[in-house]
């Protein structure tokens, strides 16, 4: 099964990646702000599935914690505080689309759908479901036919180097810490 | 680097005395030697994989042109601005422009070999423009004010020591810091730039035909933040990176990351196809794609066509025995190595680096290990050729070796000159290389003639 080769394979490049129910995710939430202490959290704001991103929304402002979002502008595009963005320490984006061949995670961009919420904080949280796990690169690329977003962006892992006498160390510009929780039911 | 005269052979031998510098070389390539082949071996279909890349790259080297018209139409259409280099000093111009059209003046940039080829940042800091390489390597070696000496790991040559040291001289920071430590103390200092830079620079891995799109892999982040803080994205491109479809692009990744460094992919890409787009946070509002030839296209044409199909993973340098022993300074060329020793007099004429062809042992690891079976061992064989037409001395010991009764006589003098220590009449020819080795004693006793006459087949 492809799901199980995206758990081997994204567990072997780093990821911390679990599966859990919907109806866990309140209290796993909590759990994470509280433990990173994260005053500020990174939340892009469209391509969420509605409920989704309201639980989300609503149960970090519940642990204390604001959200950081781009804002709308007047002309319908949106913009981030960039100064906002770069005080967050936790930064959490739904993810449409995984691939079990690289244990990597898929962004499109699109409106409201910046990368920089996985990009800045040192650590981002990427939320899937399941069934939106892809066998292959390949595959996943066909999908767009010629319709090829500004911005493809695969995530595999944290960031990492290996220039310092190749010996691998992570957060060197992005996260050193990437967790992915796939919703099961 | 045109403006020295290369010496390899002076070079090289400096650089085998300095035994710091070849224990930082050996190390690191050990370890990036042995990640690639845990990671071939993990992949069942490799040599499948490599028969398919040298297969498309024949193809695409024989019609670089066609592709090149594409990518440009299509790049186009997706919005941005396509550029042609033929010559380093062109790109070099056009990058100055597109900075001084915008009012750039601060940009941060990301790895790449092409803009070293061009000595982008040179001339964008004669013209007032301040470029910080991002990259952790590079950042290192901007630092220390020196030229990468590896096209993948460009400060293989210095010691997590020598980079503390570095960074407390430069960057102030506390003596004798770990590995996580100065990565922790780069990422601070290199944040604030990135927010606030005018102009990202980037190369790329592979340039998409059929979407116009610019590939982009990276492990430690930067090159996305290149890619999409800075309103201006500007990306140097070879015109061998291009590549017919986004289809292709998956398998030349599984063999680039593999060679690269035992990866299957890289911790991130970024496939950027045009600038921002409306209604979008984020991403630069103008992209820049300077496509240089800087005879490439001449080499296309010529014998040394494949050497247009490497993928830059670096693997064959870490696996050369002369680049493990001499480092990659030693060539005095932006790409060292053996894919080094075959582009760089290609590209820059044979006359200047005519002794990288010699740099070689003919030993065959980099063919065996270049994911694209690029023939390197045959081409700088074929350069060495190409240099100069065998000299007087050695015409004169292969008309001695076709002629048995002075190949004999020749024998009888090595074995006197042997006994007494390689002095004596051909000490002169034989200087260079008696620099580094001891010559062979002579077997003791009676030769192998003498011994064969004596016994059953003399009488």
């Amino acid at each position: 099964m492809i799901l199980n080769q995206y758990l081997a394979k994204a567990r072997g490049v780093g990821v911390n990646v679990e599966l859990l129910s919907l109806s866990d995710l309140n209290l796993r939430l909590a759990a994470l702000v509280d433990k990173l202490q994260a005053k500020s959290v990174a939340l892009p704001l469209i391509g969420w599935p509605e409920p989704l991103l309201r639980t989300v929304k609503t149960e970090v402002e519940k642990c204390g914690s604001a959200t950081v979002s781009p804002r709308r502008r007047i002309d319908g595009g949106y913009d981030w505080n960039r100064s906002a963005l770069g005080s967050t320490t936790l930064g959490i984006t739904f993810c449409g689309a995984f691939i079990a061949e690289t244990g990597s995670l898929a962004f499109p961009s699109g409106p409201g759908l910046g990368t920089l919420a996985s990009l800045l904080p040192e650590t981002h949280l990427a939320l899937s479901y399941a069934k939106d796990c892809r066998p292959d690169l390949g595959g996943y690329l066909a999908e767009f036919g010629a319709d090829i977003p500004s911005r493809l962006t695969f995530v595999t892992g944290p960031s990492r180097t290996g220039d310092i006498e190749a010996s691998m160390t992570t957060c060197v510009h992005g996260p050193g810490r990437v967790l992915h929780w796939i919703i099961s039911a | 680097m045109s403006h020295i005269a290369p010496n390899f052979r002076k070079a090289s031998r400096d650089a085998v005395l300095n035994s710091q510098v070849i224990a930082a070389v050996r190390k690191t390539a050990n370890l990036l030697s042995g990640m690639m082949a845990l990671a071939v071996a993990d992949t069942p279909d490799f040599e499948a994989l490599r028969d398919y890349g040298r297969t498309r790259k024949l193809e695409i080297s024989g019609n670089l042109e066609k592709y090149e018209q594409s990518f440009t139409a299509n790049a186009h259409a997706a919005g941005a601005v396509v550029h042609r280099a033929k010559d380093a000093a062109e790109a070099a111009r056009l990058a100055i422009k597109i900075a001084a059209d915008n009012g750039a003046k601060t940009a941060v940039k990301g790895k790449s070999m092409t803009a070293e080829e061009v000595e982008l940042n040179e001339a964008l800091e004669a013209a007032g423009i301040t470029v910080t390489e991002t990259d952790m390597g590079e950042f290192i070696i901007q630092l220390a004010n020196e030229k990468p000496s590896h096209i993948m790991a460009p400060a293989i040559h210095r010691s997590r020591a020598q980079v503390a040291e570095l960074f407390t001289d430069k960057l102030g920071t506390p003596p004798d810091l770990s590995v996580e430590a100065l990565v922790a103390a780069a990422r601070k200092d290199l944040r604030e730039k990135f927010l606030a830079a005018d102009m990202g620079i980037t190369g790329g891995n592979f340039a998409i035909a059929d979407t116009g799109s610019i590939v982009l892999v990276s492990n430690e982040g930067n090159i996305r933040m290149t890619t999409t803080l800075p309103r201006i994205h500007l990306a140097v491109v070879g015109i061998d990176k291009i590549i017919p479809e986004m289809a292709d692009m998956p398998k030349f990744l599984a063999l680039l990351a593999r060679s690269a460094c035992g990866q299957t992919i890289s911790s991130y890409m970024s496939i950027v196809t045009g600038p921002r787009r409306t209604g979008e946070e984020e991403g630069p509002e103008q992209l820049h794609i300077i496509l240089l030839d800087n005879g490439r296209s001449r080499i296309a044409k010529g014998p040394y066509r494949e050497i247009l199909h490497c993928l830059h993973c670096g693997a064959c340098l870490s696996h050369c025995p002369v680049y493990r022993a001499v480092g990659g300074h030693a060539y005095q060329a932006t790409y060292p190595g053996p894919m080094g020793s075959v582009i760089s007099p290609l590209i820059s004429g044979l006359e200047i680096y005519a002794d990288l062809p010699n740099a070689c042992t003919l030993c065959g690891r980099c063919a065996e290990v270049c994911p694209v079976c690029v023939p390197l061992p045959d081409y700088l064989r074929d350069l060495r050729s190409d240099v100069n037409k065998p000299p007087f001395t050695m015409k004169l010991t292969a008309f001695g070796a076709n002629t048995p009764s002075l190949y004999r006589l020749g024998m009888i003098v090595m074995r006197r000159m042997l006994k007494k220590g390689g002095k004596g009449l051909m000490a002169p020819a034989l200087k260079e290389w008696m620099v580094c080795r001891e010559p062979p004693k002579p077997q003791e006793g009676e030769s192998f003639r003498d011994w064969w006459r004596t016994r059953s087949h003399g009488k």
